[in-house]
């Protein structure tokens, strides 16, 4: 019973043993999430790492302000270089450290050798690959892009699925067309149980459709349900008190890490989705009714979740929200 | 080192058990263990098994506007969706949920003390573990769970607990509703053999003020079986990815007891204002008691001679 309480007090103290840093700019805080795997937060895009023993997988970079503190934080965690930097989208606050946290890693340059075949071979001279679906270097190429070549991924895969093994771990990068924009990703780390969802998720805003980059209101609510399907909620135990098989609440469950806040959980995602469902519904309703588009705003549509999700000011707004579910629904039923 | 550690140990063990055993103060409180049989009164008569509440009252709940909204446009199917069919209630259902309680300590090996309190589950809800040791809270980038997480300290002998990290969940069983930021502060009191539980719930997304709720519990004889069970998602009649709702205005109870029981719908839609006995006085005019009961089944008119009066 003690043990089981024990490995139970030292998993939460593990997940909430926060590591803070702060280093003149923004103040980090790394949250473990698996023995191996933690969260960045706070320099832009929270930043999933997978630390092994072949090196360190990075998902997303954060901005270019924050790369010397993440890549300290990294080297706080691990004396394993960089291998990999994933990109989840083209956005400034996913893509801005690519250049920093890749020159900070080693990419891998040729197949292991040796008999045990554990060598990995590298040169000091060489930076992480940073790797993306198409899509991203195609937006980070475009003509006004704010994006420098230095940014660009340097490895980009055009397939719906890409799968690497690494760290003893199969990794699935699956892209997701028109939902945030045309370029996301969602990489999901099968051994850890993990699912990055990038700037699918803000735990705090609604989610940014953009349409001007390929979003769409059917492809963040696809996405979110491809998430839902990966993910598993977690189960309880049976115990009784001072029983062998005693536990004091649920066990494991798939972490879902979102672009910007908190972990979430399968429900918490299913809650996110549901918003979108509903607020896509009854905006389809005053379509159908044919009310315009400054009528719909008007009738504040997204009224039961603003508290929760809205914003009256700033770069995405409950307006610049309902606007992006409107013209979803009017492009596709046109 | 060792001999000095337990030296400690044993005079702070000694020391507490020779308060208790002269009837003074124990820094650790009351004994809370056993099993606890809900007495379903008070706040509990609206949320008993079988009638509940209507879908749509929300009175004396201090919602705003945005709580209103939501509630408004739920649909109790809901809990049909293949991805909800399995999920537990927030911790918050110990104020509002109709079961008992099962209570148990975990001890520190050495002194003896207790490092946390733990109420046991029940078959739609998650065990609450109330941390004793002086532990942080999460970080607030840390996954929300079913359970939360509760520190505890005991005031005088009440034990006084506070719960953040809640999933989002439900404060009334209708489905109004409770975010993943309200946070929970509970009072567990204990006078002989009843426990009474007093909640206050702080809501910055959906109250505009604290609402709060009593439960009192009875100690029984009759262990409660605290599991919480394995669940398999089966088919309730709601496709996957579909999400029941009403569109805004659209809530087919919304002026359900407007019309069995002539109560104002300013109270049936709540806010602060609803929970105040002045708040009587202000609809008394506009409240006209029915002249018969209408509801269906006649059981749920609560029998002759009791309508609601505002005199």
């Amino acid at each position: 019973m003690r043990g089981v309480l024990a490995a139970v007090v030292g998993a939460m103290l593990s997940v909430s043993g926060a590591l803070m840093l702060a280093q003149g700019g923004a103040e980090l805080e790394v949250l473990q999430i698996r023995p191996n795997f933690y969260m960045i937060a706070g320099a832009g895009a929270n930043i999933a790492a997978q630390i092994g023993p072949n090196g360190v997988v990075l998902v997303n970079a954060g901005t270019a302000e924050a790369s010397s503190q993440v890549v300290a934080a990294v080297k706080k965690l691990t004396n394993q270089p960089i291998r990999y930097i994933i990109n989840t989208s083209a956005d400034a606050d996913v893509v801005g450290g690519n250049s920093a946290l890749a020159k900070a890693g080693r990419k891998i340059t040729s197949f292991a050798v040796g008999a045990s075949r554990t060598t990995i071979v590298g040169t000091d001279a060489d930076a992480a690959s940073v790797l993306a679906h198409e899509n991203i270097l195609t937006r980070m190429r475009m003509t006004g892009s704010p994006f420098p070549s230095s940014l660009w991924p340097s490895e980009t895969f055009e397939e719906r699925r890409r799968t690497m093994y690494f760290n003893d771990e199969g990794i699935e990068i699956i892209h997701q067309p028109a939902a945030h924009t045309d370029a996301d990703a969602i990489v999901f780390f099968r051994k850890s149980d993990v699912v990055v969802a990038g700037n699918l998720i803000d735990t705090d805003r609604f989610p940014v459709i953009d349409i001007a980059r390929g979003g769409s209101l059917k492809g963040e609510i696809d996405a979110l349900n491809r998430i839902i399907e990966m993910a598993i909620p977690p189960g309880p135990f049976v115990g009784l008190p001072n029983g062998s098989s005693t536990t004091t609440g649920l066990q494991g469950g798939t972490d879902v890490l979102p672009g910007h806040g908190r972990v979430y959980r399968q429900i918490d995602v299913v809650n996110y989705r549901d918003v979108l469902v509903i607020v896509g519904d009854i905006v389809q309703d005053m379509i159908n009714r044919k009310m315009t588009l400054e009528q719909i705003k008007a009738a504040d549509p997204a009224k039961p979740y603003t508290s929760r999700y809205g914003a009256t000011s700033g770069s995405w707004t409950t307006s610049d929200f309902v606007e992006a579910v409107y013209k979803s629904l009017t492009t596709s039923t046109s | 080192m060792w001999p000095r550690i337990s030296a400690a140990i044993v005079v702070v063990a000694a020391t507490s058990a020779l308060m208790v055993a002269q009837g003074l103060p124990n820094p650790e409180g009351l004994e809370l263990s056993g099993s606890w049989a809900a007495r379903n009164f008070t706040d509990a008569i609206g949320n008993m098994p079988g009638g509940g509440p209507r879908p749509v009252d929300y009175m004396g709940i201090p919602l705003n506007d945005a709580g209103r909204a939501w509630s408004l446009i739920y649909s109790q199917s809901q809990i049909s969706m293949p991805e909800r069919i399995c999920d537990y209630y927030a911790p918050t259902y110990i104020a509002i949920g109709p079961m008992g309680l099962r209570i148990w300590p975990e001890s520190e090996l050495l002194t003896g003390s207790t490092t946390a309190w733990v109420i046991g589950g029940w078959a739609d809800f998650v065990p609450i573990t109330i941390w004793m040791d002086g532990r942080p809270h999460p970080s607030k980038y840390a996954a929300h769970e079913k359970s939360g997480f509760t520190t505890g300290v005991w005031e005088d002998d009440v034990l006084v607990t506070y719960t953040t990290h809640m999933e989002a969940g439900a404060i009334r069983r209708n489905g109004v509703p409770s975010s993943d930021e309200a946070t929970m502060t509970a009072r567990f009191s204990r006078h002989d053999d009843i426990l009474t539980l007093t909640a206050r719930i702080d809501d910055p997304i959906y109250l505009t003020e604290p609402y709060y709720l009593t439960r009192s519990f009875a100690l029984t004889r009759a262990p409660l079986n605290p599991a919480t069970h394995p669940c398999t998602v089966t088919n309730e009649g709601v496709e996957a990815e579909r999400v029941p709702h009403y569109n805004p205005g659209e809530h087919p109870f919304l002026d359900e007891l407007v019309k069995l029981y002539g109560i104002p719908q300013e109270a049936v839609l709540g806010g602060a204002e609803t929970a105040l006995p002045e708040f009587r006085k202000k609809i008394k005019d506009k409240y006209v008691r029915p002249s018969r009961c209408v509801s269906v089944p006649a059981s749920t008119c609560g029998g002759p001679g009791t309508y609601p009066s505002l005199d």
